[in-house]
């Protein structure tokens, strides 16, 4: 850990040598972190690595003018040329009359520090502990004689924030992660946990591996079912992946300024089913809490569906004031050439068990987690992947087996607009695109679309 | 030999590691986009750091840290790397890690030939030939247009234990243009030469001076205009032929990753999944059609996975993995190809200094026909032309595919005739390659880059290419959205 006093005392050093090189206005960003991962597969551990960096971000401004550079050469002599190259940048490039400048210190009070967010234990976690965890899930799997494969991860970051309009932000936070994956006579189950620190996970980790391996047993001889329009139960992993797509697809606050998004017009109006409610909340100590963007702006809590209803957008500086409105604190930082997006996504829980959602279907789909989910078309919100790791046929609201994997082709606002009940328990899953944490539950629809079938 | 590679591999040697390597990497990028008339991004970075891997008692550890600029911080990262191996021994396998053959020996170098170096062509340049482009694009109902150039350098200094040692310097450029229409509710897009921030090369700025970025602008313009008022690609089993853009991220995602010998293997089952291709079927299994003849080829100029030496060493080499339609070949590093009895096809790469090299793409191509793109088109009467690739998606053992493109056109009459918009595509990996009956020829073949490959835990981001010619396949499934 650099910690905050040294954090700044970098930053310092790289807005001087910004101003030096002829920036008018600069930011300069500072992230750092150490991540260590072990790898298993076939019952062994056959990875295991380690990473530690530290890296600057330099935003130099000269009128209408922006330039960047970053650079994990963190002595003199290296901030140094990145500001001069930031700057030269700067010089060179043409002006961008919708900059909206750098972030006032009025609009960046300081975020609060968010209870919790950075756990000693977590972030310092050693190899040996992670080998035991590991243990775990491949000794339990070769008693049942599958095979396990999956990770157990942890790390620690900091991010620190300042500009030379006097803009000062660091926050420091832990992040652990455990996935298995089980394999036996050609059917697989997994399982994967996240959270920013092990404490809330410890009962689940005191039987890793089971659910995958579980899992993996009772999808043997997997049986083929048609393609077409199923009523389906989606496990909170396969709910994550339609959570973050719609986020992707629909609350890019730039996205809908430039008529792309597929919520755009649609914000007051209901787009989804009324059980669903969506929020975003960066200071969630549940979630993985940052408490402000990379331009410094605290984050605001921020209810995206309320109700089926489209209410919130998250933004940036620049998007803001394109919309006459103020950042909401979630912009990618002053270089970035996207619009903000909210990155502590939540899904409110409703009242349902999953073993009353199974009960009250007379025919469906159980699926565990979808895989290698892409746009098919963007301004509907078409989304399509495959099922993996589980698929499950339910007749008369008992699981009656096994069956092999399909592939969906379906617009994630028609699906969530057949929701007939909502989990009351929440999993924390890492976001479609390594980093943040989206919180669901379970979800029944009333009918989804697959489009295909697998062999296996 | 650099001294701080020396430091590491005598820490790792007296930490009781019976083989090490060690990395340090420097990549440098620029980064440019011109959208709307107006700068969008204009930026830089260098990342450099150290990698260590060690063998102690027949397992893995890996470490690697950025600040490392004196002897004493190279020797604290072996160090680590020892310990984290000590740590995997604690779940060994039954067998302790078997490498294959090594690299070439002695110090060798090796760099990207570049006519025009990216790095000195002035920033003013840079936005002004993107700005001249995007200028181009503007027109009604095209509220987004985007012109992109990237400039990448990656300086590696490699040693290991065997005595094997390089240092190389790959150099890679890429450009494009977008447009995107929107009416109402809807938008379509297009964009030259490729989608996702254009197509990539090793080479210098002379690959984006030859792109012609400007010339082709009106017609991506007016091609994502026309999309609007298109009708949906109609469902239905369909001939198709599909251009060499859309045909490169094909033979990606349904032969480059199934060719991987670690996911064969499974040691990727726990995230990017496991592979059809078991190693009974190799020199045996049909994979498609005598017309299908693919090479992985490292050496082929200008690809972006082409390099002197792969991350462990191994000199750069082409291999035969499809040979008249049958599997003769895997990508494979030291470890997996050992497994084996096979010497490493040379694709052990690695994402920079702060990740170890695992199995990945080189140039996975698809060799080149005979026919002549009017003649085949003339031959596909009632088909489909599709180009540019839009969406992708696979299932874990590499044989459900769907893909989307930016636009179809029906092909009549010998021509290309009335545009579809939204087309997909969908299939079984062998029985859609077995559909293909006619591949292009030489001069209608290209290398494609894809600068965003992703594999492995913590995620390994890959520079791969693809060489591919516009080709048919029969009664292939379309428009699967309704």
């Amino acid at each position: 850990m650099i910690g905050r006093e040294k954090s700044f005392a970098v930053l310092d050093r790289a807005l001087a040598e910004l101003e030096r090189a002829g920036a008018k206005a600069a930011q300069a960003q500072l992230s750092a972190g150490h991540n260590e991962l072990t790898r298993f597969a076939n019952n062994y551990i056959h990875q295991n690595v380690a990473e530690e960096d530290a890296a600057v971000s330099l935003a130099a401004v000269i009128g209408k003018r922006l330039g960047g550079a970053g650079t994990n050469r963190l002595d003199r002599a290296g901030i140094a040329q990145a500001a001069r190259q930031a700057v030269a940048i700067a010089k060179q490039a043409a002006e961008d009359p919708d900059f909206p400048g750098l972030v006032a210190p009025a609009a960046a009070a300081p975020a609060p520090e968010v209870p919790g967010a950075y756990d000693q234990k977590t972030a310092t976690l050693a190899p040996a502990a992670r080998a035991k965890l590991v243990a775990k899930a491949t000794q339990y799997a070769a008693s049942k004689g599958v095979v396990a494969s999956g990770k157990v991860a942890n790390g620690a970051f900091e991010l620190a924030v300042a500009s030379s309009l006097g803009v000062r932000q660091y926050a420091a936070g832990s992040s652990f992660s455990a996935a298995a994956t089980a394999m036996v006579e050609g059917a697989a189950g997994s399982e994967d946990w996240a959270a920013g620190s092990l404490a809330p996970l410890e009962a689940r980790l005191a039987a890793f591996g089971k659910e995958a391996v579980d899992t993996a047993l009772a999808a043997r001889k997997p049986r083929k079912v048609e393609p077409g329009d199923w009523a389906v139960i989606l496990a909170p992993r396969a709910v994550s992946t339609l959570v973050d797509f719609l986020i992707y697809l629909g609350f890019d606050a730039q996205a809908h300024q430039e008529g792309r998004s597929c919520l755009a017009g649609k914000m007051g109006t209901k787009v989804v089913s009324e059980r669903i409610t969506l929020r975003d909340d960066g200071l969630d100590p549940e979630g993985m809490p940052l408490a402000f963007d990379f331009e410094g702006v605290p984050r605001k809590r921020l209810t995206l569906i309320e109700a089926g209803v489209a209410r919130e957008l998250p933004h940036s500086t620049r998007t803001a004031k394109k919309a006459g409105a103020q950042s909401t604190g979630h912009s990618f930082g002053p270089l970035s050439s996207h619009g903000g997006l909210p990155l502590h996504v939540g899904l409110a829980p409703g009242d349902a068990g999953l073993e009353a959602m199974i009960a009250s279907t007379p025919k469906g789909l159980l699926v565990s987690r979808f895989w290698y989910t892409n746009v098919a078309e963007p301004a509907r919100a078409v989304i399509t992947g495959m099922t993996r790791d589980g698929l499950f046929l339910i007749e008369n609201g008992r699981i009656a087996g096994p069956v092999c994997n399909l592939r969906f082709t379906e617009s994630v606002l028609d699906a969530l607009s057949r929701v007939e009940a909502v989990g009351a328990e929440l999993q924390g899953v890492g976001g479609e695109w390594d980093g943040g944490l989206t919180r669901v539950p379970a979800l029944k629809l009333s009918a989804f679309r697959f489009t295909g079938a697998t062999e296996f | 030999m650099d001294p701080i590679l020396i430091s590491a591999l005598d820490a790792a040697r007296v930490l009781g590691a019976s083989f090490a390597e060690a990395r340090m990497v420097e990549e440098r990028s620029e980064s440019y986009e011109v959208k709307n008339g107006k700068p969008a991004q204009a930026a830089s970075s260098v990342s450099a750091g150290l990698g260590v891997r060690v063998l102690v008692d027949g397992c893995w550890g890996f470490a690697s840290a950025a600040d490392v600029a004196k002897k004493s911080a190279a020797a604290r990262v072996a160090k680590l790397a020892a310990k984290i191996a000590k740590a995997s021994a604690l779940v060994r396998a039954a067998e302790p890690v078997k490498l294959g053959a090594g690299g070439a020996s002695g110090d060798l170098q090796y760099h990207t030939a570049v006519q025009e170096d990216p790095f000195k062509v002035s920033v003013e340049e840079k936005l002004g030939l993107l700005a001249a482009a995007e200028k181009r694009l503007h027109g009604p109902e095209l509220p987004v247009t985007q012109a992109f150039l990237t400039v990448f350098r990656r300086r590696t200094s490699f040693a290991n234990t065997e005595g094997a040692a390089f240092e190389q310097e790959i150099t890679e450029t890429g450009a494009g243009i977008a447009a995107t229409a929107v009416r109402g509710g809807e938008f379509q897009v297009r964009s030259y030469p490729n989608s996702f921030r254009g197509n990539f090369a090793t080479a210098g700025f002379e690959y984006v001076r030859a792109m012609d970025l400007a010339g082709n602008a009106e017609r991506v313009s007016a091609e994502a205009r026309q999309l609007l008022d298109a009708p949906q690609c109609p469902p239905g089993r369909r001939d198709i032929v599909l251009d060499g853009g859309q045909l490169a991220l094909q033979v990606h995602e349904s032969i480059g990753h199934p060719i991987e010998l670690d996911r064969v293997f499974g040691t990727e089952a726990a995230y990017a999944g496991t592979s059809f291709l078991t190693t009974e079927k190799l020199g045996s299994f049909r994979y498609g059609s005598e017309h299908v003849n693919v090479v992985a080829d490292a050496t082929e100029p200008g690809g972006l996975g082409t390099f002197g030496f792969d991350d462990e060493g191994t000199p750069a080499r082409r291999v035969d993995v499809i040979k008249n339609g049958v599997f003769v070949g895997y990508l494979s590093d030291r470890e997996s190809a050992a497994r084996l009895g096979l010497a490493s096809s040379g694709a052990a790469r690695a994402d920079g200094w702060s990740r170890i090299p695992i199995v990945r793409m080189t140039n996975i191509n698809l060799l080149p026909g005979a026919w002549k793109f009017d003649d085949l088109l003339a031959a596909t009467d009632g088909g489909l032309y599709l180009a540019t690739n839009r969406s992708w998606s696979i299932d874990d053992r590499r044989l459900n595919f769907q893909f989307g493109t930016e636009v179809a056109w029906e092909i009549a009459g010998g021509k290309l005739g009335r545009l579809y918009k939204n087309p997909t595509y969908t299939g079984i990996t062998p029985e859609f390659w077995g559909s293909c009956d006619a591949v292009c020829a030489r001069e209608f073949w290209k290398l494609w880059g894809t600068p965003n490959c992703g594999k492995g835990q913590p995620g390994q981001t890959a520079h791969v290419g693809h060489g591919a010619a516009p080709a048919r396949f029969r009664n292939v499934q379309v428009g699967v959205v309704k």
